[in-house]
């Protein structure tokens, strides 16, 4: 319980210094709020062009801005919580740090899960705005029926994706990637989900194979039921993607059983490669670049 | 009798080779960075070769050697940051690294320190105190006086960055002291500090340890460092070529004086034609021609010895340009060289 208690406090710390140094950048706050603005604006207007064609968002109600901005929100989460921790561990390789955390009595996790948090502050908020902004502005519209499910579902995108992305960072201690890029972050995040989360258009527009790829990742799960709940119109019932026209149950359903097991998946693992890729540096002496 | 706290046995430690030859880029790189996981090829460099030695309770311990002598493997095998390929660790009876890890304090002042420059000077000491379960008034009072204690309290709500490298390194060890643990460990510690501060900064590690019964170790290739330890060993290419306290390991050379000969136009290969003159004991050449506009000769002389002429005829017969020459005690340094070069002999 100690244990838990000492761990807590230093995330609080960790958190405590980020805030700092983020909010030591005055320009960060107005930079942000204005490349969401521009951000939904750009959407809006592409929504202008669909309006009155016959395009379909079946089974997703007709309000792409809606569609867009829930999109975009699981973009801001995918893009911290996927993206991110990689960002994170090279930081504190070049920056001389990874010592002092080892030396601490802190578990390995604490102080990239710390130091995560400036993208937590980052970008967590722009969902709100981009929710906001879409809402006040450009005549989203969202249905809040099931307010339980919708933060069930918000949890796991986060989870799932957190795992992929503790893999993606062990690649980093575990695979030597000490250059800006590596594999895990990038297929995943530049290609497969850029080209079949659908972030922008529904995935039934994607030719089949593609539909497939898809179906590995979290985002295409999410996305499903985020924009069945949210959007007004949306059909809870109707199976569109490759695995719910293979599995016969009700296609939230599957959508959150497909999450919790990305999650009960992604995390030990991306976890066990993490501390797998620490030992490895520990016996090979490349903790840090100052040996 | 004093009680060992440190005793490490037949320590060897092996890095990986870097594999400079690889140019490879993107998927190739992946690809090629993945299978190693699995085979290593690359040919290992040895830090550390057979490393055995103890420390007691309440010694300041030092640890000398010229650059890449394995002093800071040897510091992080110490602390439990890097695994030793073989041998044995015991640090206050654990040798498990969470165990060993919380008995000690490692001050490095390597690369940038571990700073968070966008706070300040206190900002920074009370982060790494909760980093180390430490909050509150406590905290804050024990960062107030290691600041006082190492002349930083003035600069205490000046931001990293605008630090100078040596009021940085201040920082550095206060962040090891706040925590006062019964071992600390001292890598360089006066490598940015000005004479005055590195003085200072000594009798402050004395005070500490002997008022609190603390251990330190300090590596160092600053001779000025290790004076006040109790005991010093020689490290040289990651073996131990000697370990002793001062008196000891000088003891070799108490008979002798060294003259130390600035020159031009000296050949690696007259050093052992000057060896066989009578009154030489052992010459070495400590600067190569190119670096500076000159070489150093030093040359180990009976300390009776009241003539040198015959030196001075063989740099002359050789056409050897002699700048000056100067006779001096044994210095630390000499001490190691010719610990290094009884070393090479056997």
């Amino acid at each position: 319980m100690n244990r838990l208690k000492s761990e807590l406090a230093s995330l609080k710390m960790f958190s405590k210094r980020e805030f700092i140094i983020w909010s030591s950048y005055r320009m960060n706050a107005w930079m942000w709020v204005l490349d969401v603005f521009f951000n939904t604006t750009i959407f809006f207007l592409l929504s202008l062009v669909t309006k009155g064609s016959d395009i379909s968002f079946f089974p997703y109600g007709n309000n792409y801005v809606t569609f867009i901005v829930i999109g975009l929100g699981v973009h801001y989460i995918s893009y911290t919580n996927l993206g991110d921790p990689f960002a994170r561990v090279s930081k504190i390789y070049w920056g001389g740090t990874m010592d002092l955390y080892l030396l601490s009595p802190l578990s390995y996790y604490t102080p990239l899960m710390g130091i995560m948090f400036r993208s937590v502050i980052d970008d967590y908020p722009r969902v709100i705005l981009a929710l906001l902004f879409g809402g006040l502005f450009f005549g989203a519209i969202y249905s809040v029926a099931n307010i339980w499910l919708i933060f069930l579902l918000l949890i796991l995108i986060l989870t799932s994706t957190l795992g992929f992305g503790i893999i993606s960072a062990s690649s980093f201690y575990l695979f030597n990637f000490k250059q800006n890029t590596e594999p895990v972050r990038f297929i995943l995040q530049d290609i497969i989900i850029a080209l079949t989360a659908g972030y922008y258009y529904p995935l039934t527009v994607l030719p089949y194979p593609l539909q497939v790829v898809g179906s590995f990742i979290p985002h295409t799960y999410a996305l499903d039921a985020f924009r069945r709940l949210l959007i007004p119109g949306g059909d809870l019932m109707a199976r569109v993607l490759p695995i719910q026209l293979l599995i016969d149950i009700p296609p939230i359903t599957l959508d959150i059983l497909i999450l919790v097991l990305m999650t009960i998946i992604t995390i030990p693992l991306g976890l066990f490669m993490y501390v797998q890729g620490i030992k490895k540096a520990r016996r090979e002496g490349t903790l840090t670049r100052w040996q | 009798m004093k009680e060992k706290i440190i005793d490490l046995k037949s320590i060897t430690k092996k890095y990986k080779g870097l594999d400079l030859d690889n140019k490879s880029a993107g998927i190739v790189f992946w690809i090629i960075s993945i299978f190693k996981l699995t085979s290593n090829k690359s040919q290992s460099i040895v830090a550390l070769k057979d490393v055995s030695f103890d420390v007691k309770k309440g010694e300041i311990f030092g640890i000398f050697g010229s650059n890449g002598a394995g002093k800071t493997t040897l510091v992080k095998i110490l602390s439990g940051l890097l695994y030793p390929t073989s041998g044995s660790i015991n640090v206050n009876g654990y040798n498990n690294i969470n165990d060993i890890k919380s008995i000690i304090s490692y001050i490095s002042t390597n690369g940038w320190m571990g700073l968070e420059w966008q706070l300040t000077a206190k900002e920074n000491l009370i982060y790494y105190g909760n980093m180390f379960g430490l909050f509150g008034k406590s905290l804050s009072d024990k960062c107030d006086d290691v600041l006082k204690e190492l002349d930083m309290y003035d600069a205490k709500d000046k931001y990293i960055a605008q630090l100078s490298a040596g009021m940085r390194q201040k920082i550095t060890i206060s962040r090891g002291l706040i925590l006062d643990k019964p071992i600390i460990y001292l890598d360089e510690p006066s490598v940015n500090l000005d004479v005055n501060s590195s003085k200072k900064l000594r009798r402050n590690i004395q005070e500490y340890v002997k008022t609190n019964n603390r251990t330190a170790i300090i590596t160092s290739h600053n001779p000025e460092d290790l004076y006040i330890c109790d005991r010093i060993m020689f490290l040289y290419k990651g073996k131990v070529i000697a370990n002793g306290s001062i008196r000891d390991l000088k003891k070799p050379l108490n008979n002798f004086r060294i003259l130390a000969i600035k020159c031009r136009n000296f050949e690696k290969t007259s050093l052992k034609k000057l060896q066989q003159i009578s009154n030489v004991k052992s010459a070495s050449l400590s600067s190569i021609e190119g670096k500076r506009e000159y070489q150093e000769v030093k040359i180990s002389i009976d300390k009776h010895e009241t003539t040198t002429g015959n030196i001075i005829d063989f740099f002359i017969d050789n056409h050897i340009y002699i700048f000056n020459m100067n006779i001096h005690k044994i210095s630390l340094n000499e001490v190691y060289e010719y610990y290094i070069n009884r070393s090479e002999n056997e």
